[in-house]
């Protein structure tokens, strides 16, 4: 079985998409592995010598587009001449994970047996194979998006080709990385700490002053057992960093400049007692060592979806109320102010813990800066997906099972577990409940208050479910009559329960709908013959019926965790 | 145009002080010229499968030496003084027996000639020898837009000689005299224009438009 994987983003993007090719591994015994990225994330690729790379010679072909002095048809034949190649291959199944226009036309001239992920057709219309892909396409750059829950890209990928998410495989060390990497190791062998300051995003960077005053801070709480300082970076970054050394050194920090390829950097990761960095490619090469990393999440960085993959890690993320902001925008405010609310006390902290390995006291950190900014805790719940958990002190149980439920309707809701004839939903509560078992956090009579709040959702769900029937009978667009829009009206205006977040986009939306027909129908019957009002009338019901799984998904989800429960009693 | 010998000994061209090519070593000169295009053209295809248009025929050394080093390489050269072509005719018969020369009284001839129609329905580069293009640039330059389909012209007939785009009238209306053709000029494109394209080559001209900024 030959596979094609499609990731033409950055490096960070591609490894973004190996924890679904170890999924893949895992499946299917004897698998190829294709992937196909873009020329400047070739430095990955003797990392993965299993893996067959194809480059998108992007450079040239722009290059080719534009120029005078270059025939008018050479990008075409060269990307004509590039896909033959491809397509020799005979490739049984292509996965985009990119999910842009571009990737999306290509990966429609590629030819492959299956084809997963954005495709796009002859109309235009994109096809996706997969509701996750379609999930991820939609609600990923969508307004308001910040509100919802959000599966990481790496789960979504996997679930997208069907398969549950797998433990991450550790990288090896490559001759050539070792070999770069050996003055910083051997010259000076004593432990360290790596930095890497700088992201390709300017909105997502902190300031010189910022990591001279960290690591400043870092410093003096490890005096007795100093630690040293790698400045990480590509060599276009020496410029900065040769700065940062600079002051660093003006300031008594013991700290080198480590201008590295990938190999090299994969090295030091896998020797470094921590890495502290940005949303960067690097955060997630980390995410396939051992390496504690602390992440500084700020601007359009969404932790949610791009967050460091592996689990008990650790990442403080701005409380901007604007972040994470869209992509492709400059930062409206003049003094980027997420960069402001991430102090360099928090990150000295937090770092302080993770070197010493003392998490006890990491609530009352996230309690002391809540205000600026909020930590997180990585994690894989026993469900099986990656989540980043706000740590609080003190927080609200019924907050975590409400947030633990919600992933998992959405999880079940995704892999179409409701179609199935005898869905799973008792293995999917029995894993909810091991979950917020295992919560270090948690800090009350975990049984108990969970009965009495189960309790409570239940009978909420069945009023919702009942609602949702209810709105959906009103709903039927040739009986809509305009008395049938006050009906309506009202019963949205009465609604039982408290949605979660993207539920509650999707109901406002609805509720705006009838709002609107019943102001332009208050003297009319709606038009029959009208087919754009009869097609968003079916979106409209496609997504109470929507609602109505998710209820129905809840509903069982919860009753399982009941009965279990009982049993445990 | 006068003839002479170079100091290697080989027959030369010049127009008063204006050489064609070396006075000393012309053959020498011709290695080196092939050379340098070969540096320049790093990102563009140089070897025996792609095609190849010479822009100044000279004194010939150059276009011997091309086809030494790439013979399966489909050739054609524009040259815009008769005499250098006779003077070719008689120096290299053999060697040159197959290259198409094109004076500026042929453009006809150039359009419907077998080897350029196959040339410029793959992928080629194109070679300037600097020496020929001086005696008469504007000519020259010309030739460049065309063949390069830059121009209304080029691109006109480039577009004429493909079985994809061959219909595609719009297109060929959308670039003006004088204008240079970039890939931009798709964004005129109605649902229409597009639908008239083949699959392969629809969905390989969106991924390319898609990578213009």
């Amino acid at each position: 079985m030959k596979v094609l994987i499609v990731s033409l983003l950055r490096m960070g993007d591609v490894l973004l998409s190996i924890p679904m090719m170890s999924s893949l591994k895992k499946e299917f015994k004897n698998i190829e592995i294709h992937y196909l990225v873009n020329e400047s994330s070739e430095g990955i690729s003797s990392l993965f010598p299993e893996i067959k790379w194809h480059f998108l010679p992007r450079r040239i072909l722009q290059k080719g587009l534009g120029e005078f002095e270059i025939p008018f048809f050479e990008s075409y034949h060269l990307l004509n001449e590039k896909l033959h190649e491809w397509n020799r291959e005979n490739f049984s199944l292509l996965i985009n994970v990119t999910h842009n226009k571009l990737s999306g036309w290509l990966c429609a001239a590629i030819e492959a047996q299956q084809k997963i992920g954005l495709v796009m057709d002859r109309q235009s219309l994109p096809s996706f194979g997969s509701p996750w892909f379609r999930y991820y396409n939609e609600y990923g750059g969508k307004e308001g998006s910040k509100k919802e829950l959000f599966f990481h890209c790496s789960d979504v990928f996997s679930y997208g080709v069907g398969l549950s998410p797998v433990p991450l495989e550790y990288l090896k060390d490559t001759r050539k990385g070792i070999q770069e990497a050996k003055p910083w190791l051997v010259e000076e062998p004593s432990p360290f700490v790596l930095i890497q300051s700088l992201t390709s995003d300017n909105r997502k960077n902190l300031s010189i002053g910022f990591w001279v005053e960290t690591l400043k801070m870092i410093h003096l709480l490890h005096v007795h057992a100093p630690f040293r300082f790698l400045l990480l970076g590509a060599p276009d970054e020496k410029e900065y960093l040769t700065e940062l050394l600079r002051l660093c050194h003006e300031n008594k920090i013991p700290a080198s400049l480590a201008i590295s390829s990938i190999p090299a950097a994969l090295t030091l990761l896998k020797r470094a007692q921590l890495l502290i960095t940005g949303d960067t490619g690097i955060k997630h090469l980390a995410s396939l060592t051992r390496c504690p990393v602390l992440e500084l999440s700020l601007g359009p960085s969404d932790l949610r979806k791009t967050g460091v993959y592996s689990s008990g890690n650790w990442i403080i993320q701005s409380n901007e109320s604007c972040a994470p902001c869209p992509q492709g925008q400059a930062c409206p405010h003049l003094n980027h102010p997420c960069e402001k609310k991430i102090s360099p006390q928090l990150v000295a902290l937090v770092a302080d813990r993770i070197l010493k390995k003392e998490f006890q006291d990491m609530g009352f950190i996230a309690s002391e800066f809540q205000r600026e900014a909020t930590l997180y805790k990585t994690l894989r719940t026993h469900s099986d997906y990656w989540m980043a958990q706000p740590l609080k002190n003190g927080g609200k149980f019924e907050d975590d099972l409400c947030r633990y439920l919600d992933f998992s309707v959405k999880k079940m809701f995704l892999t179409q577990e409701h179609l199935q004839l005898i869905g799973e939903f008792g293995t999917e509560g029995n894993k909810i409940r091991r979950t917020l078992n295992s919560q270090d956090t948690l800090s009350v009579d975990f049984i108990n208050e969970m009965e009495t709040h189960l309790k409570q959702f239940e009978k909420e769900e069945e009023l919702n479910s009942l609602w949702l029937k209810k709105l959906l009978q009103l709903s039927q667009p040739r009986g809509l009559k305009k008395e049938n829009y006050l009906i309506v009206s009202k019963l949205l205006q009465n609604r039982p329960i408290k949605l979660n977040n993207d539920d509650q986009i999707n109901l406002e939306a609805i509720s705006e709908f009838f709002r609107a027909q019943y102001e332009k129908n208050k003297s009319s019957y709606l038009r029959q013959d009208n087919l754009i009002e009869l097609s968003i009338w079916r979106k409209l019901q496609k997504e109470i019926e929507e609602l109505m799984f998710k209820s129905d998904i809840r509903l069982k989800l919860i009753r399982s965790i009941q009965s279990q429960g009982q049993e445990v009693l | 145009m006068d003839e002479m010998f170079s100091r290697s000994g080989n027959r030369i061209l010049s127009i008063g002080s204006h050489y064609l090519c070396s006075r000393f070593d012309p053959v020498k000169e011709a290695r080196q010229w092939v050379r340098a295009q070969k540096e320049k053209k790093d990102s563009l295809p140089l070897n025996s499968h792609y095609g190849a248009v010479i822009l100044g025929a000279g004194a010939g050394y150059h276009l011997v030496e091309f086809r030494r080093q790439f013979p399966r390489a489909p050739l054609v050269v524009f040259e815009s003084s008769i005499k250098s072509k006779i003077f070719i005719d008689q120096q290299f018969p053999i060697e040159l027996f197959e290259v198409p020369i094109f004076l500026p009284t042929e453009e006809e001839k150039i359009w419907l000639d077998p080897t350029f129609q196959k040339i410029m329905q793959g992928r080629f580069s194109v070679f300037i020898h600097e020496p020929s293009r001086m005696l008469n640039p504007r000519w020259f330059d010309q030739c460049l837009s065309d063949v390069l389909g830059r121009s209304q012209r080029g691109l006109q007939f480039q577009l004429g000689i493909r079985d994809d785009f061959a219909l595609l009238e719009n297109i060929k209306e959308s670039v003006y005299e004088g204008e240079y053709a970039n890939w931009k000029l798709f964004d005129a494109f109605t649902d229409q224009d597009w639908n008239q394209l083949p699959a392969h080559a629809f969905f390989l001209t969106r991924t390319l438009r898609e990578l213009i900024v």
